[in-house]
């Protein structure tokens, strides 16, 4: 079976939107042998297993440069590898045309007289990373 | 806040991980001294123990992921660049941030965390940890069906 596109989005209505409509529905319809506070702490532990598994996702859906360097001198005959060895593996297809081409499909970006553009969501989302960088005392992430 | 500003020099990951398993220890003495003291069988106590630990354990990793998202992500780096500039071309894009810097950036935090060690020009493994956790990525990927790129 093929993934959706929007892998991302499809893992919150799953593991988020869904279980979020059937607490309200419980809540709201009569909830059996539950109390609303029971309830409520079925929500907060399935939220915090649910947003480890999504937060984790795109370690293994956007293949993160850092493990695959990991994997790469682990199975390496010599058991060490330069800098330049390292960088042969990847290329400029893999390592950033992919993740532009990720950003149109989710909706963050898109091509306009052959340039990409910020969306409004991502002109948001971005502006809250650099904020919340800002308030750690740091710099944008060097990526 | 305050750890990140206090630390400046370290690791940015370091700092998290610390502040969270500090946060871990305030967290867990306000809840002995208001909640766990209070409960009268000792079955409540270890599932409170127990329900305290994994929401708050699963909302520590939730976090780091975010933190080191903002970090390390390309495609938070991209929205940035793209976002500094008003518009960018494909070309544009791969001149100002290419292969080789994502993976020397990549290569010096894998030294400065003591993943890798190096020496004599070559990088090896050195603290095993994060290298296991490539390899149940891995293995993950393969459960998911996804085609094994770098």
């Amino acid at each position: 079976m093929k993934p959706p596109k929007n892998d991302v989005l499809t893992l919150f209505v799953i593991f988020l939107g869904i279980p979020l409509c059937v607490f309200f529905l419980l809540v709201f319809k009569g909830q059996g042998n539950w109390d609303t506070i029971e309830l409520l702490q079925i929500l907060i532990l399935h939220s915090s297993l649910a947003l480890v598994y999504i937060a984790s996702y795109p370690a293994a859906q956007a293949h993160s440069p850092s493990l695959s360097i990991l994997l790469i001198i682990g199975s390496s005959a010599k058991g060490h590898l330069t800098a330049e060895e390292i960088n042969r593996q990847y290329t400029t297809d893999q390592t950033i045309i992919r993740r532009v081409d990720e950003l149109e499909i989710y909706g963050m970006i898109e091509k306009r007289d052959n340039v990409f553009i910020l969306k409004p969501i991502a002109r948001v989302i971005i502006r809250l990373y650099i904020f919340y960088r800002r308030l750690l005392g740091l710099p944008p992430g060097e990526g | 806040m305050c750890l990140a500003r206090l630390y400046r020099k370290r690791p940015v990951q370091q700092v998290a991980i610390f502040a969270i398993v500090l946060a871990f220890l305030c967290t867990t003495a306000i809840l002995a001294v208001f909640v766990w003291q209070n409960l009268r069988l000792f079955n409540d106590v270890i599932a409170s123990v127990a329900y305290s630990m994994i929401v708050y354990w699963g909302f520590a990793t939730f976090y780091f992921h975010l933190f080191n998202t903002s970090e390390t992500a390309r495609r938070i780096k991209l929205l940035y660049e793209i976002d500094k500039a008003g518009s960018l071309s494909e070309t544009k894009i791969t001149d100002m941030y290419s292969t080789n810097d994502i993976v020397r950036l990549r290569l010096k935090r894998l030294v400065d965390t003591n993943q890798l060690r190096l020496r004599d020009g070559n990088y090896s493994i050195d603290n095993r940890l994060l290298y296991f956790a490539a390899l149940i990525v891995a293995f993950w990927q393969r459960v998911l069906g996804m085609p094994y790129t770098k």
